[in-house]
């Protein structure tokens, strides 16, 4: 009996050992990232409100005898991304000076550019030495 | 979303780029601005003076010309092409007063926003301003680790301290 006992007991360790542990169902984090809508997630030009408020920056540049060029770009190095485009610039007809600068962006309920408008303006502002004007569509 | 090419161009490598644009697209060149609501062709992308000659032109293909549509500025006294809902490409020379030379680009939206939606441009259009494009970017060559293109007279002479390649800002691109 004792015999009988001590091969069950064996028995029983060498297999739970052996079987494989099933790991706990935890949510894979990437997956889940990755199928959140990312915050930006229109692109570079945004959305149709966005391509709006910029139409209306461009075409008060014109007004003022300026040539509007949408998604100027800017060279950043050491910013928090290397280029940049800046949605609306106003520039000399005749010389391609750039006299103005504008971002259309979000801004939050306090009225202030969100985060990642934010690091845009810094970026443009350290390589041009001048902070574009900021437009928010969701006024 | 737009699509673009920055570059350099001296009077000269914008002449290489018309005869080349001729010989493979079908393409007009047309004043940014009109006197009247009918767009004004040029002959060429001459700039007749430096300082005095608005620098933008708009490249159409033959067949969109009836599809450009101009808007007014009344402040300004004259009609502009709309290029944000015409089938064309903006086509921004480059400045050059002897000693400095300030980027020029093409630049084109292929899709345009009406009443809150998005209004996709004629395929044939986008075509042909893929093709312009390539043209373009084949005809000229890419600074190394830059996103600029430079023609061959432009770099001629900014290697040899002639000229001074200007982005936006007032530094000079190139040491």
């Amino acid at each position: 009996m004792k015999e009988l006992l001590a091969v069950s007991l064996l028995l029983w360790c060498g297999l739970s050992l052996a079987a494989p542990r099933v790991p706990k169902a935890v949510p894979n984090k990437a997956t889940v990232q990755s199928v959140k809508t990312p915050p930006n997630h229109k692109g570079r030009t945004g959305g149709p409100e966005h391509q709006a408020e910029a139409k209306e920056v461009a075409q008060e540049g014109e007004a003022r005898g300026l040539q509007p060029q949408t998604e100027h770009m800017v060279e950043t190095p050491g910013g928090y991304k290397s280029k940049r485009f800046v949605d609306v610039v106003g520039t000399d007809k005749k010389t391609e000076e750039v006299k103005e600068m504008h971002q259309v962006g979000l801004q939050t309920k306090k009225g202030q550019a969100v985060a990642r408008e934010r690091q845009a303006l810094d970026d443009i502002q350290k390589a041009e030495g001048k902070r574009p004007e900021f437009h928010p569509y969701n006024k | 979303m737009g699509h673009q090419v920055n570059f350099f161009l001296m009077p000269e490598d914008t002449r290489i780029l018309e005869k080349r644009l001729r010989e493979e697209c079908p393409v007009v060149f047309l004043d940014g601005e009109s006197r009247d609501s009918a767009p004004v062709q040029l002959p060429d992308l001459e700039v007749a003076e430096f300082g005095k000659t608005r620098l933008r032109v708009i490249l159409v293909q033959p067949e969109d010309l009836k599809s450009v549509i101009l808007r007014y500025i009344p402040q300004q006294g004259h009609w502009s092409v709309d290029s944000d809902r015409s089938p064309v490409i903006e086509l921004d020379r480059c400045y050059y007063d002897g000693e400095i030379l300030r980027r020029g680009r093409l630049y084109y939206q292929r899709q345009f926003a009406e009443h809150g939606a998005w209004v996709e441009k004629p395929a044939a259009f986008q075509a042909w301003a893929k093709r312009v494009f390539s043209v373009t970017r084949k005809t000229i060559q890419k600074l190394p680790d830059r996103p600029y293109y430079v023609g061959p007279h432009a770099l001629a002479e900014q290697r040899q301290g002639h000229v001074k390649l200007m982005a936006s800002t007032n530094k000079p691109l190139l040491p």
